[in-house]
């Protein structure tokens, strides 16, 4: 057979089988999970997403109460968030990107704020956009939210407060395990000189 | 405004020059209207040949969108604006060089913030023979910024080159190097990268094969820190690699093997260049931003075997680890991925096809203790689907899924752990679908599911946490065309769901909590004017009520109230004059009219015009 000589003797490709082995043996088990700590307590306010409402009820619960494993029920995998213009911060950021980078923007967010529990703090509020009306389909919805985030820095005297305000339009979808989670997420600035969600993102990246 | 006009008048002025569109020319615009949106896109490439030398060649991608008084019952309308254009000069020097000139402009803004980039360029390419290649650019560049701050302009010289080289090695294989930079240097923003490339490919036959591809990327630019902020600067540094390597391989038995490799590792060092009194305490929290990096590694390997046309297995594992060092350690992380699957696809007769799909995997997430393990996570996935199908006649056939799907949730902390959980998803669904001579057709689909959440810790009583949402549904669809022109298609979609909770008594049964009821009606036409002209249409009708249910105590019974309605209308027509999939003039318009209790009601309309050429 032609090229049948490419890694032709029998010792390279039982070495072969044996390296694979050996390293597929020495990697991560993928059957296996760590155990998990007793719980200390009620985490975050959460419900079962079984309308898109609740999604977003979810949403602003695990960001105020900062519980990722929370926010995390709310992104489907396929999840982009996309910001409208500008976004301040660092050259070669896309003004997109998916789940798992939502998922680490968010833990690090939480993380920060946890870490400087005592100098630092954010407040979420979301309302309905009065000037759109929302679109509800049999598996697919699409919501317009006004939101601010107040971010306030208690150390200083008197404290400092920075708003992050926009519109979030916000495309649901319920997914092969019947949950309603983000597919979407438009972010638009309020106005160009109040920074948006995603300006507040996108300084964790 | 002025941009589009000006788009217009170049893109006049170059449809009626002389000289012949060639192949590659296409021209794309799309215009939607919504109750309060308005969105221009278009992408277009025209490039004319005026004599065997000379060549024109027009760019352009563009996208308007304007809000009417945008945001919060305001008063504003706002613009935004996102475009790219070049129209570039070529003339032929021989068979082996070409010299040209370019002009190109990028926008993007939002009143007031704005950027804008042009360039003015001299090319030259020479490609003395098929393996090798060299382009360069030379010009000068202007960068311009508006914010609300003022208007600040930055200028310098630009340099582009690109060298390929490729080569095919009769006892090696093929050998392609490639090198690239490019060099602006802005007065205040100057910006330089260079790109280094290797692939090496040995072919040994029809499945034995290895590929090596090498990529090493340096770059350096000075940005703007605050994009509202006309002072302020930083520098970043990029330093970034990546290695891929596979490996095929036919083995004795008919066994054919594949292993990939990839590494890819990112580290970025970061400067403040200068700082206004605006952005210290920006910057202060910025700091972790100095340097960071960012690398994983991923091996995957596949062993797969076909038994003539009859069946096939393929087995597969992926093993991925990478991690993020920003020097800060609530934002570093490390992530290790084990995952096996395989697959069995059958045929066992001309009618019949099966395929049975399996993977389980595990994501570990580890972060540093001063977080307080608090992203410290596993991801278990777990997955087997079945799709099946059977052709009883020619007209008649059935197609089959089914899967079970599992995602376990395991955070490590304590704090976190209340809501560690398992969600079991089972899902069936049938569909069998009739197509009589003529094109009458039938569809029926039924849609069966359920989905478990089972938490690991109990929160309150023994079993009250763990939930059920089922649901079934029925779709029917008839296509019915009364005359070769004339098609109506016919649907309607019944949908049941319920939701609660599951208690233990002597077996598990559902407590529940709410249930909903959806029917969706539809009837839509296409009808065919001419042979390229066709007009569509249909009206769609959806009503959902949601009801909980709410236990009596008084009366010992459990009553259902019906808590949300929603009730929509949608018609929707539309206009397509289609010379074939790529010349097209279409007009869509549709008008959605909702109303219910506890939603949003009102009424909006869309229209849409979409025009499409290639030459």
């Amino acid at each position: 057979m032609p090229g049948s000589n490419f890694l032709k003797r029998p010792t390279s490709a039982t070495a072969v089988i044996v390296s694979l082995a050996l390293l597929v043996g020495a990697c991560k088990n993928p059957f296996s999970t760590r155990e998990a700590e007793k719980p200390l307590g009620q985490t975050g306010t959460w419900s079962f997403p079984a309308s898109p409402d609740l999604v977003l009820r979810n949403l602003l619960f695990s960001f105020n109460e900062r519980v990722v494993a929370n926010y995390t029920t709310c992104f489907s995998s396929d999840f982009i968030y996309a910001v409208d213009f500008f976004i301040s911060g660092v050259p070669d950021t896309s003004r997109s990107w998916g789940n798992a980078a939502e998922l680490e923007l968010a833990s690090k967010l939480f993380n920060f704020a946890s870490a400087h529990v005592d100098s630092l703090n954010y407040v979420l509020s979301l309302a309905p956009d009065p000037s759109r009306t929302d679109i509800r389909q049999d598996t697919l919805a699409i919501f317009f939210r006004t939101y601010q985030i107040l971010q306030l820095r208690l150390k200083p005297q008197p404290p400092e407060t920075t708003v992050y305000a926009g519109v979030a339009t916000f495309h649901l979808r319920q997914d092969s395990f019947n949950f309603w989670a983000l597919d979407r997420w438009d972010d638009q600035h309020q106005s160009s000189t109040i920074p948006s969600w995603g300006d507040l993102k996108a300084s964790f990246r | 405004m002025a941009q589009l006009r000006r788009l217009f008048s170049i893109l006049a002025l170059f449809w009626l020059g002389g000289g012949a569109f060639t192949r590659a020319s296409q021209v794309q615009f799309n215009f939607t209207q919504g109750n309060r949106t308005y969105s221009l896109t278009d992408s277009l490439l025209l490039e004319r040949n005026f004599s065997d030398h000379w060549k024109l060649s027009l760019t352009n991608q563009s996208n308007l969108l304007l809000v009417k008084k945008a945001f919060l019952g305001g008063t504003r309308d706002r613009l935004q604006k996102y475009a790219t254009s070049q129209i570039a000069l070529g003339y032929q020097l021989s068979g082996t060089a070409e010299v040209g000139v370019a002009l190109g402009r990028e926008i993007t803004s939002t009143d007031p913030l704005g950027y804008a980039l042009s360039r003015f360029s001299g090319m030259l390419k020479w490609t003395p023979r098929n393996e090798f290649s060299l382009t360069t650019l030379l010009g000068l560049a202007d960068q311009s910024k508006d914010s609300d701050l003022g208007k600040k302009g930055n200028s310098g010289p630009h340099w582009r080159s690109q060298v390929r080289w490729q080569k095919v090695l009769t006892k090696v294989g093929s050998v392609h190097l490639g090198a690239s930079q490019n060099f602006l240097e802005l007065k205040r923003l100057p910006a330089r990268e260079s790109n280094l490339s290797a692939a090496l490919e040995r072919k040994g036959g029809l499945a034995d094969s290895l590929t090596v591809e090498l990529h090493q990327r340096w770059a350096k630019k000075t940005y703007y820190f605050d994009e509202r902020a006309l002072s302020a600067t930083a520098r970043q540094n990029v330093n970034s690699s990546f290695i891929d390597g596979k490996l095929s391989r036919r083995w004795p038995g008919d066994w054919l093997a594949a292993f990939e490799y990839q590494y890819n590792r990112q580290e970025n060092n970061y400067r403040p260049e200068s700082v206004s009194d605006v952005l210290r305490d920006t910057l202060a929290l910025d700091l972790q931003r100095r340097k960071n990096i960012l690398w994983n590694q991923e091996v995957r390997a596949t062993v797969g075997k076909q038994l003539k046309n009859v069946a096939g297995v393929t087995l597969g594992w992926h093993w991925e680890k990478g991690a993020e060092d920003y020097g800060v350690n609530f934002k570093d992380q490390r992530r290790e991925t084990g995952e096996l699957s395989g697959t069995v696809g059958l045929r066992p007769s001309s009618s019949d096809t099966v395929a049975v799909f399996g993977s389980i995997g595990v994501t570990s997430y580890f972060v540093p203790p001063i977080s307080g393990f608090l992203s410290d996570r596993d991801l278990l996935n777990g997955t087997v689907s079945l799709s099946a199908g059977h052709r009883f006649s020619p007209y008649f056939d059935l197609k089959l899924t089914g899967s079970r799907r599992l995602l376990k949730q395991i955070y490590l902390s304590g704090r976190y752990s209340a809501n560690n959980r398992t969600t079991d998803n089972y899902l069936l669904a049938p569909v069998l679908s009739y197509r009589f001579p003529g094109g009458f057709a039938l569809r029926q689909g039924f849609n069966l599911g359920a989905n478990y959440v089972t938490f690991d810790f109990l929160k309150t009583s023994p079993n009250a946490d763990h939930t059920i949402l089922r649901q079934a549904s029925s779709a029917s669809e008839m296509t019915l065309p009364l005359t070769a022109r004339l098609a109506w298609i016919l649907g309607y979609t019944y949908r049941y769901e319920d939701f609660g909770g599951l208690l233990w008594r002597d077996q598990w049964v559902e407590q529940t909590t709410w249930d909903r009821r959806t029917n969706i009606v539809d009837a839509r036409f296409t009808y065919q004017w001419a042979k390229s002209l066709g007009v569509s249409g249909g009206f769609i009708w959806e009503q959902k009520f949601t009801y909980d249910h709410v236990a009596r105590l008084s009366t010992n019974t459990i009553e259902r109230i019906r808590s949300l309605s929603f009730i929509r209308k949608t018609v929707t027509f539309g206009l397509t004059y289609a010379l074939d999939g790529a010349n097209f003039l279409r007009a869509d318009y549709q008008r959605r009219a909702q109303s219910g209790s506890g939603f949003s009601v009102g009424d909006t309309d869309w229209a849409t015009v979409s025009y499409g050429r290639t030459f």
